[in-house]
């Protein structure tokens, strides 16, 4: 079963998300940056690591970039990259895409999504990537 | 249009576009009514209040929440908002945007 954790700080996003990704694995929750760094950083700790993490770029304080960039530091650090990297998947209102498009161009995230979350896209998206069949 | 139509709408909206059960969507309407309420409370205050930064952010944070719920044209006017107030441009468009927006979801919260 997939491990998944999902950063989002609006409840209405964040509830369908988890409900659409519910069907697929384990789902924690982050409501913000800072929340999502804490649990990240733990997990890797723990050797606890997430299969994926639905990231939304812009959150208050800290933003899905910044975590993004901590969790490519964190698998550097112990050596990991290519499969054994973390999936990561941004999400965003299209009028926010500039920055994921920067994010994903640059390799730092294999995919975005733009609100709404369109259920065939992400289930599209997580076969993609090899989450599921 | 009635309130009972609103409701209607955004049920159908998230069926189709989510693809839950009609049975789970019907549990989480009340959550997310109270949500969108909640807001347009923060965007009201942030109005009120001349804050503009706020005004921007809460634009951002309830746009996506209008999203999600199908309700596209005042997503629209949301992110007009979100880019006035984080450009600080604080005019009388802005309060037309901020009024339009109360006043057509206003219905969908009763």
């Amino acid at each position: 079963m997939l491990k998944i954790l999902v950063v989002e700080d609006e409840f209405i996003s964040r509830t369908l998300l988890i409900e659409m990704m519910a069907t697929y694995g384990i789902c924690h929750v982050a409501v913000d940056g800072r929340e999502a760094m804490d649990v990240l950083r733990r997990s890797f700790e723990h050797g606890e690591r997430y299969d994926l993490v639905c990231l939304d770029i812009m959150m208050p304080e800290m933003d899905g970039q910044e975590v993004l960039t901590e969790i490519r530091t964190m698998e550097r650090q112990l050596g990991l990259s290519g499969r054994q990297a973390t999936k990561v998947i941004m999400t965003t209102a299209l009028t926010d895409s500039q920055s994921i498009m920067k994010a994903f161009a640059e390799g730092h995230c294999e995919a975005y999504l733009t609100k709404p979350i369109d259920r065939s896209k992400l289930i599209a998206t997580l076969r993609d990537l090899n989450l599921i069949e | 249009m009635t309130d009972r139509f609103r409701q209607e709408r955004i049920k159908n909206y998230l069926l189709n576009q989510f693809n839950l059960p009609a049975e789970q969507i019907e549990t989480m309407i009340p959550g997310f009514i109270t949500s969108l309420a909640d807001h347009l409370a923060k965007l009201e205050e942030a109005f009120h209040g001349g804050d503009l930064e706020k005004l921007g952010r809460a634009g951002h944070t309830i746009k996506g929440a209008l999203l999600n719920l199908g309700l596209h044209e005042c997503a629209d006017l949301a992110y007009e908002i979100e880019k006035k107030g984080k450009k600080q441009q604080g005019d009388s468009e802005l309060e037309r945007l901020f009024v339009t927006l109360r006043d057509t979801l206003q219905p969908y919260l009763q």
